[in-house]
Order: C-alpha cells, then structure tokens, then sequence
C-alpha cells in the first residue's frame, strides 16, 4: 500500500520537477526613478555582489532594502548634476577587492547566474562610486567631532565591546585617530541620509510592488 | 531484520529507504529548479520570444524592439537590458517576462501600454466651477499620459483649489474608466465640496502705525463673510502694499492663526504685522517717483549696494527723459523708527542727442558700427538717441569689438553740445586684432576634414575670439550627429602661435555610425501609418541622421492632426538603435461662430453711424480634421449678412493625388452677393495646389469652374452680352507668393509680393475668354519702437471679354478710402453706378504710431491712397489717378487690427470736405 502510495507521488514530483516548464517571472520592472527603470535583475545583481557603499561582508540585504539602496544612488546621481568621471583603473581596483571578498569558483558561479561577465558589472561599480564620491564631498569633510564625542565615544562602545569579545581595550590615546574616523563616518552617514530623503521628495519614484511581489 | 514485541508486524526497511530515496532524489532538485531566484544551469538557448500586449497577443510586429532573438543565448542580464530598450521607447508603464522551458526557453513579454486620458469629469457637490477645477490640475491633463501618482496629485491639486476658495474638508474620490480596445481612460472626480465656514472675527495684531478702520477698509474679506483662502491673500497683499506705501516696505503681514469652530460653522482669523524698520525715500531735485527705487528697499539688502542701484535707476531714468548730464548723490540718516534715504539729484539742462559720431575705427567704418548697433538713421529721423542707451553703447561697442578679435578695446565718449542738442562722440581704442593662423582638424575620418571646414563659422586669417571657439565645437556636433555618427567627442586646442595670432585645433575622437534596426510607429488609433510614413525621412537599415529625424518630427507636426509628437531613439548597441515614432491625436472637431452687425448704407458720419439701419451679419463653420486617418479636414463654412450670402464646403488635403507632395483643397460653394451695380448668383468648384519652392516662396495654382447669373443690374443691358443668362468660367489661375513679413496679421517689418494670373479658357461650354493679372507688393519698416510705416502698391491689368462681375473694381477700406466700396473707376453714364474696368493701380502710403503707453495695443494712424480704375488697359494714365488723406485709430488684435478710419478725398470736387467713415477689421494690405 505504501508503495502505491509512493508511486502515485512519484510522477507528481516528476511534473513539478519538469513543468519549469512551469512559467516563472524572471524579470519584471522593479522601479521607476526619473523615468529610467530599475529591473529586478539590477537589484538582484546588486543584492548579490552586495555592491553597497559599505563593504560589509557580514551584511545579508534583503531585496526590498538593495531596491531602496539603489534608488538612493539614482536620485543622488541624476538631482545632483555632477559631472564625475570614473576611470577603467578605479573602477577595476574596486572590481578586485569585490572578487577579494568571495572563495574561488564563487564569483564566476555568481556572474553565471545572470550570465555576466565582469565587465558587465561595470555601470554597477561606476553608479556607486559616483555616489560615494558625491556623498563624500558634501559630508565627509565638513564633520567636526569633538574631544568629549570620543571621550564618549570610548566610555559607552568602545571599551565595553573590546571587553565583550574578551580583550583588553587599548588606551584612549592610541585608538583616538581610528575613534575620531568612525564617528565622522556615523555623523556623515547620518547627515547624508537626511539629505537623500530629501532629494527623493523631489525625485519621481515609482516602485512596482507587484514585481517585488513576484520575485518573492 | 529486527524482532519486535508481541503483535507487532516486522517491515521491510529496504523497501522503504529506496522509495524515499527515489522520492527525496525527484523532489529536492524539483524545488531548486522551480525557484523563483536566478538559477544554476546549464547553457539554456532562447528558442521562442513572444509579446503581448494589454494581455493580448502583439498585434504591432513589436518583437522587434526586443534585442533578444531564437538562438541567442538566454542570461538574465540579456533580458534586463531588453527590458530596459523596451520601456526607452516610452510606450509602456510596466513590462515583465515570464520564461517558460529550461534549456530550449522561452519569453514571454507582458507589456502594459501606457494610457492616455481622453476626458476628466468632475460631478457631485462641487463648490466651485468646472473650469476653475480644470485649471488647478497641472498633474493630470486631457491627452496626457495617466499614472496612479499623477492621479494621486491631482486629487491634492483638487483639494488645494477647494480649500482656497473656502472648503476646507472636501471629499474627493477619483475613479478610472479604461476604455476596451484603446488606451485611452476617461477619469472622474466626484466631489463633496464640504461646509464652509463664516468668518466670525479678525484679529489684526502688531500694528501700531496704521489705524484698524484703514486697515479694514482696505481688505475686500470682512467678518460675516464666508471664508475664501484665496481672498485673504488678495486682501494680505494689499495690506503689505499700504505699509509699503506708509515707509514699511519690509513689513511682514501673515495669517498666523486660523480656529474652526464646525459646531457653528465659523472661523476665527489672526493676522499678524511686523512691520520692520521704516524707510523713508526722499527724492530731491526732479520729479522721479519713489516707486523707482522702493522695490530695491524691501529685501534686506546692503545698505550701500541700494544706494548705488537706486542711483543707477534713477540716472536711467532722466537720460531716457533727455537729462543725460544729470547727476545723484545718495545718503543714508538714520531715525528712531528705521532709516531715511536721501537722493539728491541735479538733473542739468534738457537734450536731444542728434548725432553720434566714432573717432579711432580704423578696422570698421561708422556706418558698420551704427547698423550693428541698430541705430542707423534714428538720430535724424525720429528725435535722437535715447540718452539711456547712450551710456550703454560703450559696452556694446567693445563687445562688438572683441567678436571681431579685438579683446583689448576700450570705448569711451563725451558730449559736444550744439545749441539745444549733443552731439555724441565715441573714442575707439581699438588695441591689436587677434587673428587665427591655422585650424588644424585632428582625427577626422568618417568625415572629410575638407568638409568640417566649410562648416566652421571661423577661418584661418580670420578673427579669434575665445568664446565662438565654443560655438564652433557645438556645430561639429551637430554635424557628426547630422551624419548618424554618435558618440563624437570634439576637444579645442587653443595654442599661440605668434604675435596676436593663435592655431585651433580641433581633436575629434569619431564615435561610430548608427543605423535604424527597426522603426516602429505607435499612438495613432484613426491616423493610418501610410500617412505617417510618408512624412518620414528616415527607415529601417538607413543611418540615423539627426537633422531628418528632426525632419521628420516637423513633418507629423505640420499636418496640423497630432496634439503631440516624439521620436524616440533607443540604442540597442554601439552601432543599432531603434526608432519609436509616437504620435497623440488631437482633437477633430472644431465649430465656430461669428456675429456681427453691418450698416445698409455707408456711413458718412457719426451721427449718421447712430441713426443706421443695423443688421445681423454671421459666419458659422464646423471642420472635422484628419478625415478617414488621412490627414485631410472636411470643413462647411457659411456666412450671412445683408449684402451676401455663402456656403462652401472645403475638402483639404496635405498631398495631391498620387502622393504628390503638394497641399490641395477642393472648394465648392454656392454665393449670392449683392453689389453696387449688380446683383449675382454665383456657384463654382475648385482645386488649388500650393507647394513652397523655396523658403518663403509658394507657388500656387487653381483650376476653377463658377457658373453665374447677374441679377437686379443697376446698368443698361448693352453693357453686357447677355442679361440673366448663366456666365460659365473655366479658368486657371496661377500665382506666386513671397511673404516676408514678421508676421501675416500684425506685420511691423519685412515685405510681401504676389503676382496672379487668371486665364479664363472657352472649355466645357463656357463662355469665358479672358486673360488677368495682378501684382501686389508690400512693405513695412519701424523705424523706432512701435511706429511703423507701410506702404503697398497694386496693378491690375486684363484683356478679353471679361464680364462685369470679373472686373477690377476699387474704393472702400481696404483699396481706397477716398471713396466708398467699389465707387472709384469707371462708371456707367446714365445711372452713375461702377461698372468695373480692365486696369487698375493703387498705391497707399500709411504710418501708424501709439497714442497711451498704457495702452500699447491702440495706435493712430495717418494715411494717403492713390489710385484709379481704368476701363481699358489703354486709359491708364497717372495723371487720372486720385488721391485721398486720412486718419483714423487701430486696436491690435490677434486676427489683426480693428479699424476706425475716415477719409478725405481731396481730387472729386464734390467730394472733398466730407469724409467717408470705415469700420473694418484687418489691414488694407
């Protein structure tokens, strides 16, 4: 009986396994920033190469977030008017420190997937160092921290997270350089990201629901 | 096998663990691959692409703005950039593709066509008109493209007009009708206006200076009256102009608080005043009034840069009056309540500038200089040089210079006087000309250097001047992009190569020739495609030349069908683009209506203009445009009135028959008209083709046949052949046009020239035999601002039997005003009534010139006509010719002026001392 039962499930899981067959969405228009689209695929790309400002390894991005992070850099580049070149070089040397981050046999099992070259990453890697230069120069560089910021800084995050991972916190002195460089990053991300919310205002986005919906 | 307890059945464990297996082995990989994300395979082929749209199949071959092809490999990147050509073309407001297959796959395109409004309704309790609802939506318009985010801001433009006019809780529902089969969506917003609220009290705060009775009076919104947001701030900003006027140009007044009460219906309104420091304007030494400089003081400026422009403004102002060597001195005193400016001027004595004279031109002449400067001939003629643009003329000349490759003029000027004028001389330190030595064209291959030279406005030997270098890089542009070649980059070199001399280069990195893949055309739902082919300069295969695509978009545009017209260009490659022709129909159907009132008789006087029997005079005309998708308009015209009666139905269209390029109408009319000496039923058809030769010159030709009947002759019945007998007419008729006006209805410059012949052939039975010509020719000139002179001169001259009602006849408002319509010319001995001739000259000579400059649009004019009609060709005589002055006042208008005229004329002794009134709209030419 329980092998009738199997073989009755049996071509089931043969037709699910052969009707893709089965039509699927593989790409749909995910945005509209300006009157230029992103596609699911974009955002896709970007989720998995995590082509982010930040090059954080540990960082999983969830597609609606890689979609926000992407409309960002569209509005800042197309609002901001800013002729900014970027060389073959830069964009390479950003390109190898991408691979750097992925073992062997990964990175080309990744840009299999959508059937790029690297070279196809191109606009991608281009669009965010557009962005982060664009940012940089508004924010990075007017930043004041204050000697009671970091002071602050080393009583309340940075000693008791040296000490949670179980080492002794270095002294106040020799971590000031590297204290002072993460809180100016932090104010800057902060005031940066005040100011691209209030680019959107201005930007005419539209975000397709029903193709995010489909990618799900 | 194992041993259970008692009761127990033992189960066969092999059997069971390989049928799982074979289960979790079909099912696990099936999950994998079903996924909806990217996936791992191997190397899948398109076999089959398909495209629908609107949820039906494509019916509109648009596969072809699709870069993926059966065969080519399938990777998501491929299709992402499909996807994005796709929307480029702008036809779409969603696209998705659904693959089905796994390595023989295949696409499917879903595109959603963009939608167009075709009508917006408003309904329920709207508060306020329609009108006014439909000119607060700037986000959604009739034929304008329809979006969820426009409809969602046009509800709040919507909600934005009902709260200005005092509805503060409207409830607005928008809801969408998609028509079937169309793009089209009629959209309707139902409205519930709301209460509005009584204003039960304003509180006027800060004001300390102004009593509230004033302040009261001056506001249009009082309590008591319903709430209207918009009203306020008429009322706010005249509260701002009375500080303004009482020495606060500054002074802030805001609505500051508004308290609803919706139990009662009432709301309760502050305003507040700031009104800053107090600035007093003191203007001494000539009547220049304070509003010239108040609007300088009422940003908060620094103090010392508003003395200076005050002074500017007002030393502008007394040279244009003549006071070119008038002075100001400005200061600034200080008092409790804010500060006093003080202007001091000493204007100098009155001047007319009559002459300006150049010292130092050596490398262009004074009369160059005067015709670039565009004051030829204004000093003599017209009461002298604007003594304002005097002081700017130095800057002008300078700039005049460095064009022309001198960057290191100076220009300075004094006055000489001469009893009651000045006489202006201009001191020219022309310094060294800079010339181009060599132009050297780097990297020019798909373009012979030979010919980018001849595109060059500059030359070798020529003048340098570094900006036009600029200018010179956006016309080889222009011309890579004409030649289909994009992605040009043009970079100037600009070396010394001596003594005032430089070498230009120009390097030319060549982008590559692009080629039109495919051209598709959309958005025409009764327009058929042959018509829009047909204006189309470019193809599929052919380069994508710029300067016809730009053809291209003017051609649909003169058919006069489309409300909007784009071709887009999608690159598709480094060397293939798609071409997107999108078209929006515009409305095709137009009825007009004109009323109007005519005197029986001319009328001499105003008096007479009182007492006049006035009639009814109408025109009504209904076109239907773009008939049968063709470009062609269908129109019925019919016009009534005392002394004529018409209909003609016009059938236009932009080609002849056999796609000949040439603009054709086909007129069939029945009239009646009743003229001084006859009376005639007249009915005809005709053809006229029309095809421009060369800028502002057409050709045109008609081949007509009339048939009339002459009724209630005022002439013994020997004058013509036949009394009532049917006069048939087979002509052709043939006339050139050289128009050179600024404009056809209010023309100022420029001239216009026609010459028309009729020839009238003895064919299909007629009776007619008859050769005619007549040559016009017209010119304007404006001398100064907004007086402008015209003159006009016509011949007409005719051999033949040419009947009665073809004659030329003359004398009205529009040939001769000393005399009225038809009377001046040949007449019939015994009744005296015009009988026509077989000549005509008329020359008319008239200067028009504004009377208040408040209002531009009404002008004077000054006129002298001269002219005769003449029965034979042989009894044109100059010395027969009459004369007649007049005056009379014109309004402008967009169709032309309306005219009030009266004539004299001077040469009929019983004539001369009474005038003849006109009333007409249009010009005499």
């Amino acid at each position: 009986m329980r092998l009738l039962k199997i073989g009755l499930l049996t071509p089931a899981f043969l037709a699910f396994w052969l009707i893709p067959g089965r039509s699927q969405v593989v790409d749909c228009m995910a945005a509209e920033v300006n009157g230029k689209i992103i596609t699911l695929t974009d955002v896709r790309i970007l989720q998995a190469f995590a082509i982010e400002p930040e090059q954080r390894d540990d960082r999983t991005v969830s597609l609606r977030q890689a979609l926000e992070e992407a409309i960002n850099r569209r509005v800042v580049i197309d609002l901001v008017h800013e002729d900014i070149e970027v060389s073959k070089a830069e964009a390479d040397e950003l390109l190898i420190r991408w691979k750097e981050r992925y073992p062997v046999g990964e990175w080309q099992n990744r840009l299999a997937v959508f059937g790029l070259q690297e070279s196809g990453l191109r606009p991608y890697l281009e669009e965010m160092i557009r962005y982060v230069r664009i940012i940089g120069r508004r924010f990075n560089e007017g930043v004041e921290v204050s000697l009671s910021e970091i002071r602050d800084y080393y009583d309340e995050v940075y000693v008791p997270s040296e000490r949670a991972r179980g080492r002794e916190p270095r002294p106040l002195t020799q971590v000031l350089q590297e204290i002072e460089v993460r809180i100016r990053r932090a104010k800057a991300g902060g005031q940066a990201s005040v100011w691209v919310q209030s680019l959107r205002a201005q930007a005419e986005i539209r975000i397709n629901e029903r193709c995010l919906e489909e990618a799900r | 096998m194992s041993r259970s307890g008692k009761g127990s059945r033992i189960v066969p464990l092999g059997r069971t663990f390989w049928a799982s297996g074979l289960c979790l082995f079909l099912f696990i990989p099936g999950i994998l691959v079903s996924a909806a994300g990217p996936q791992i395979s191997g190397v899948p082929r398109v076999e089959k692409v398909e495209v629908w749209v609107d949820g039906r199949p494509d019916t509109e071959d648009l596969e072809r703005l699709i870069s993926i092809r059966p065969g080519d490999r399938y990777s998501l990147i491929a299709v992402s950039e499909a996807i994005k050509h796709i929307f480029q073309s702008g036809l779409f407001s969603d696209i998705e593709v659904v693959r089905g297959g796994i390595e023989a796959v295949g696409l499917q395109f879903r595109l959603t066509r963009k939608r167009i409004v075709r009508k917006i309704r408003f309904e329920g309790e709207k508060g306020i008109s329609g009108l006014k609802l439909r000119n607060a939506l700037y986000s959604l318009q009739e034929d304008d493209f329809f979006s969820e985010e426009k409809l969602k801001r046009a509800i709040d433009e919507l909600q934005l007009a009902l709260n200005d006019e005092g509805f503060f809780q409207p409830a607005i529902q928008a809801s969408v009708k998609r028509l079937e089969g169309v793009p089209l969506n009629d959209v309707s917003f139902v409205i519930r206006a709301g209460p509005r609220y009584a204003i039960s009290d304003i509180q006027l705060e800060g004001n300390d200076e102004i009593r509230a009775a004033e302040l009261r009076e001056v506001m249009k919104t009082q309590t008591g009256d319903l709430y209207n947001l918009s009203r306020l701030d008429e009322d706010l900003a005249r509260l701002r102009e009375l500080y303004r006027e009482k020495g606060y140009p500054r002074a802030e007044v805001d609505l500051v608080a508004e308290d609803f009460f919706p139990e009662n219906g009432t709301v309760f309104l502050r305003i507040r005043v700031d009104l800053e420091e107090r600035i007093e304007i003191v203007i001494s030494g000539a009547d220049i009034p304070s509003s010239l400089v108040r609007p300088i003081w009422e940003e908060k400026i620094f103090e010392d840069w508003g003395l200076s422009e005050g002074e500017v403004r007002i030393l502008g102002r007394l040279r244009e009056q003549g006071y070119v060597l008038a002075t100001v001195d400005s200061r600034i005193e200080r008092t409790e309540s804010g500060i006093r400016v003080i202007y001091r001027i000493d204007p100098g004595r009155k001047f007319r500038i009559r002459k300006a004279r150049f010292e130092g031109n050596r490398h262009f002449s004074a009369d160059d200089i005067r015709k670039a400067l565009g004051i030829e001939g204004r000093a003599v003629l017209f009461g002298g040089l604007d003594g304002k643009r005097v002081y700017e003329l130095p800057g002008e000349i300078k700039a005049i210079y460095q064009i022309r490759g001198f960057p290191d003029s100076q220009v300075s000027f004094q006055f000489v006087q001469k009893g009651k004028n000045l006489e202006v001389i201009f001191s020219i330190k022309e310094g060294p000309q800079q010339r181009i030595e060599t132009i050297e064209i780097v990297g020019a291959a798909r373009i012979d250097p030979g010919t980018i030279r001849e595109h060059l406005g500059i030359w070798e030997g020529g003048p340098f001047f570094r900006p036009a270098i600029q200018r010179e890089v956006e016309k080889l542009n222009a011309l890579y992009l004409n030649e289909a070649i994009r992605g040009t980059t043009i970079r100037p070199r600009i070396e010394a190569a001596g003594d005032e001399t430089f070498k230009v280069v120009f390097n030319i990195n060549e982008g590559r020739t692009v080629r039109i893949r495919s051209l598709l055309i959309s958005g025409n739902l009764v327009t058929r495609k042959t018509v829009i082919e047909r204006e189309l300069k470019i193809a599929a295969g052919e380069p994508a030349r710029a300067d016809e695509i730009a053809a291209s978009r003017r051609n649909l545009e003169t058919l006069g069908i489309f409300s909007a017209v784009t071709i887009e260009e999608i690159p598709i490659s480094d060397e293939w683009e798609h071409v997107v022709v999108g078209v929006r129909e515009g409305d095709r159907n137009y009825v007009g209506l004109g009323v109007g009132v005519e005197t029986k008789d001319p009328v001499r006087s105003s008096s007479l203009l009182l007492a006049a029997d006035l009639r009814l005079r109408g025109t009504a005309e209904y076109m239907r445009s773009n008939v049968f998708g063709r470009a062609a308009s269908l129109s019925l015209v019919s016009q009534f009135s005392l002394s004529e009666k018409r209909v003609v139905v016009i059938w236009q269209q932009p080609y002849f028959f056999f796609n000949l390029r040439v603009p054709t109408s086909l007129n069939a009319w029945v009239e009646e008209e009743d003229r001084q000496s006859f009376t005639f039923e007249r009915e005809g058809i005709s053809v006229t083709g029309m095809r421009a030769i060369v800028r502002d010159l057409d050709f045109l030709a008609t081949v007509q046949y009339t048939r009339t009947i002459l009724k209630q002759l005022e002439i013994p019945p020997n004058e013509i052949d036949r009394e009532f007998y049917p006069y048939s007419k087979t002509s052709l008729a043939p006339s050139l046009i050289l128009d050179r006006r600024d404009d056809a209805f209010n023309p100022e410059r420029g001239s216009f020239s026609s010459a028309a012949l009729e020839w009238a052939l003895p064919l299909f039975q007629t009776e007619s035999d008859f050769l005619k010509a007549l040559f016009k020719h017209q010119r304007y000139l404006s001398p100064v601002a907004r007086i402008v002179l015209g003159a006009t001169f016509r011949i007409g001259l005719g051999q033949g039997r040419i009947p009665i009602h073809e004659r030329f006849f003359a004398g009205g408002s529009n040939s001769f005003r000393g005399a009225e319509f038809d009377q001046l010319g040949p007449k019939d001995a015994e009744s005296g009534v015009p009988v026509g001739g077989k000549a005509l000259l008329l020359f008319n000579l008239e200067g028009s010139f504004p009377v208040i400059s408040a209002l531009p649009n009404l002008s004077l004019v000054v006129f002298y006509d001269v002219g005769n009609g003449f029965a034979n060709r042989s009894d044109l005589d100059i010395g027969r010719l009459e004369q007649a002055v007049g005056a009379g006042v014109r309004y402008r208008t967009p169709l032309g002026p309306v005219r009030l005229e009266l004539g004299w004329n001077l040469t009929e002794p019983e004539r001369q001392g009474e005038p003849i009134v006109f009333i007409t709209i249009g010009h005499i030419f």
